[in-house]
């Protein structure tokens, strides 16, 4: 994670120099601007991560309001993406049913996060296919389970227990000398 | 700008041009900045007739600026725009790529994602992790003196604070910005449409369960530093690493 922001940093120096914008609002589109460009230089790098823009254009980006768009990206492209946006797109919704994900668009669209409807709101481009069950109480559910101190401390100590069987081999030799193991 | 392209300034071609997919990813930004804005982007001819910058020219310039964080008046020797222009062109820009550009390249993970990231994570041996959390702070030079005290830092710097989600290829999968630098990661976080979603259960979908040593989740969680509370979401390293692990 660290590298991250340092990547960051070395390769926009705008991020490593102090923004000389006014409003708050500028700082957060330059970030995001540089975001998104680290993100394409990303893909450009990796082969695996032309599935992920896939994913985008495809199921859900190619219905509704973002099929101009989804469009334009896949005729735009030059590496012969022209025919992604048609199969991905089909694929996808033959996975999750055109019904399901038109009716959770829908509600999704409805009231899209309002709550952190700030400038920083990432866009809603690609709806949660689950949305809460039963109003406030699933609301109230989720609450409760995510911030679980006992399951925390349970899912750290398997975790220990699970890195220790996976890779105790090589995490053997920086035991501390004074341990029983 | 070509002449300095092919003949005199051979280095920064092959600097800033070292593949050809940097070309063409170049060369598509530069078409969608000027199909996206044409009003400033495009070439357009002055009072008197003469033609203006060529939009590679005003792209180039803009570039520079974000990307080597020069002074705004450092390129105009090299892209000949006006300090003025390079400045607004750098918004023009900026404003460009993210309405263009951030339903694909800053856009929440779907289940698919998820899928994927749990996978690949489950097979370097953290089953049921979604990706690493973390937040930076970026130095606003700007600060205006009244809004000074919400941004100044510990450190003592005017800040904002960013909060971002990535995987072990880098791709930021979340992204808040616009903290203000006087809160820590922790009230940051508190404030992040990922938390709000997380605890509204709205994300992350619970159809998939993991086994971790016996035992089966179905709440995947962000591997963050040792500050964050104990949320059954965010794990934080082993305080004492080198006794039991």
């Amino acid at each position: 994670m660290e590298r991250l922001f340092s990547v960051l940093t070395q390769r926009f120096h705008i991020a490593l120099h102090p923004g000389r914008y006014r409003p708050v609002k500028m700082l957060v589109l330059t970030f995001k601007a540089i975001c998104i460009l680290h993100n394409m230089w990303v893909e450009s790098r990796r082969e695996g991560f032309l599935s992920r823009r896939r994913h985008a254009e495809g199921p859900y980006g190619g219905g509704g309001a973002d099929a101009v768009d989804g469009d334009d990206e896949g005729s735009g492209n030059e590496d012969g993406n022209g025919l992604d946006g048609g199969p991905a797109g089909g694929g996808g919704s033959g996975n999750s049913g055109e019904a399901d994900v038109a009716a959770v668009a829908a509600a999704r669209g409805a009231a899209p996060s309002n709550v952190h409807a700030g400038a920083n709101a990432p866009l809603l481009v690609n709806p949660v296919v689950q949305p809460p069950a039963g109003g406030m109480a699933a609301v109230f559910d989720a609450w409760g389970e995510t911030r679980n101190v006992a399951e925390h401390e349970q899912l750290r100590a398997d975790i220990t227990a699970h890195v220790w069987n996976d890779r105790g081999d090589i995490l053997a030799p920086y035991l501390s000398k004074s341990d029983s193991r | 700008m070509v002449h300095d392209y092919c003949g005199v300034d051979w280095q920064t071609l092959s600097k800033m041009c070292t593949t050809l997919r940097r070309i063409s990813a170049f060369r598509v930004l530069c078409s969608g900045a000027s199909t996206r804005d044409p009003a400033f982007f495009r070439r357009r001819i002055n009072a008197t007739g003469c033609p203006q910058a060529h939009p590679v020219q005003k792209v180039v310039a803009a570039f520079r600026m974000l990307v080597y964080g020069e002074a705004a008046d450092r390129a105009d020797d090299y892209v000949r725009p006006f300090r003025s222009t390079i400045l607004f062109l750098v918004k023009c820009l900026v404003a460009c790529i993210v309405s263009k550009w951030e339903s694909t390249f800053l856009r929440r993970p779907n289940n698919a994602d998820l899928m994927t990231a749990l996978y690949r994570n489950a097979e370097r041996g953290f089953s049921g992790c979604m990706g690493l959390l973390d937040s930076s702070h970026w130095a606003w030079h700007q600060c205006p003196r009244g809004m000074a005290g919400s941004y100044q830092t510990r450190k003592g710097s005017r800040d904002i604070v960013v909060e971002a989600v990535c995987d072990e290829d880098l791709w930021i999968w979340h992204l808040f910005v616009g903290a203000p630098g006087s809160l820590n990661d922790i009230n940051v976080m508190h404030q992040s449409p990922l938390y709000l979603d997380v605890t509204a259960g709205r994300w992350p979908p619970r159809n998939q369960s993991y086994t971790l040593n016996g035992t089966s989740c179905t709440l995947p969680y962000y591997l963050v530093d040792g500050m964050y509370p104990r949320y059954a979401f965010l794990m934080f390293p082993h305080p004492m690493p080198s006794t039991e692990e």
